[in-house]
């Protein structure tokens, strides 16, 4: 599982953070780190607790925090095909691992994995190992604050990782034009509310796919 | 930022909350592999599915080392360093050899300027 590590590297200062916003807001620390178990993404997790921090209305936190995680519908139809093969438990308790890490290696790797069982078993050590990792450094932040030096900016190994899942993925003009308007169409979006540029730009990256796809075009 | 220690929702609310947006994320997360298991993806679909992987991994990426924190910032440490560790990934297609580039290269320059 050598593929986790930069992701814990990365994703650690996150976690710290997540977790000392928890342990300063007025939801409970116990409430706040079950948020790692059970929503388990970051982005959607801080909107949660500062939300109801500030004593938003119940209809607005869930509907921020389900509008942020819109982009797992897009996971899920990805991964669709994967599962076919699956058993159906696996069908029903895979997804609950979905995060943003698990789908993009999970993406990257299974097209030269030989059977089913090995993707499933890379899939749910993955997914647990994340999850441990995810609880850990919440819960080290709730207790500790954030810990880690200034100017030690670990952040930047997220970026890298799929960075170096993406490149092997661009294999000709289609694919090269999905990477291309999708982390341009991101950035120009960038100031949407509920992180929505994200979305907005893979959906024009895949859309710019298809229509350079030859198959398509004829 | 937080850190009022006032207001918000009592106990049983806080953990419906959670409780239902676990429930809502899951549901998303599980949505088109429980919808499609049996009958498979529809041809269309499976195309555009190609360019899902390339386009959200772009989307990721791209503006965490052009754009960190939302901001545009095409002279910061983190374009030599993205630019390097994408050469890396291109010829070696490694996760480990990118990563020690890119942040050799971040942190590398980041002490000597």
């Amino acid at each position: 599982m050598l593929d986790t590590a930069p992701l814990v590297l990365g994703y650690l200062p996150f976690g710290l953070v997540l977790g000392a916003t928890i342990q300063a807001s007025s939801v409970s620390d116990l409430a706040g780190w079950a948020t790692s178990l059970l929503i388990f993404a970051g982005a959607s997790q801080l909107a949660t607790i500062d939300l109801l921090d500030a004593g938003a209305a119940v209809a607005i936190v869930v509907l921020t925090a389900l509008v942020i995680n819109l982009r797992h519908v897009m996971y899920s139809a990805a991964m669709a095909p994967w599962f076919r093969d699956q058993p159906r438990a696996f069908q029903v308790v895979g997804p609950f691992l979905l995060v943003d890490p698990v789908y993009s290696l999970a993406i990257a790797r299974f097209p030269s994995m030989p059977d089913a069982r090995t993707r499933r078993l890379y899939y749910a050590a993955l997914g647990a190992l994340l999850l441990a990792n995810w609880l850990a450094m919440t819960g080290a932040g709730i207790v500790l604050g954030n810990v880690l030096p200034e100017g030690v900016d670990l952040t930047i190994a997220i970026p890298l990782v799929f960075l170096a899942l993406l490149v092997p993925m661009v294999a000709d003009r289609p694919s090269l034009a999905a990477a291309g308007v999708g982390g341009l169409v991101t950035i120009a979006a960038g100031g949407l509310p509920l992180h929505l540029g994200l979305i907005v730009g893979a959906l024009s990256g895949v859309a710019a796919g298809l229509l350079v796809d030859p198959e398509v075009r004829s | 930022m937080t850190g009022s220690g006032t207001g918000g929702p009592g106990p049983l609310v806080t953990w419906l909350v959670i409780g239902g947006i676990g429930a809502g994320t899951y549901a998303m997360r599980a949505s088109l592999i429980l919808l499609f298991r049996d009958a498979g993806v529809p041809p269309v679909l499976e195309r555009a599915l190609r360019y899902v992987g390339p386009a959200v991994l772009s989307a990721i990426a791209v503006p965490g080392l052009l754009a960190p924190g939302g901001t545009l910032d095409p002279t910061g440490l983190r374009v030599p360093a993205g630019l390097v560790a994408g050469l890396v990934a291109w010829r070696t297609r490694s996760l480990l050899l990118t990563l020690v580039a890119g942040l050799a290269v971040f942190f590398g320059l980041g002490a000597l300027l």
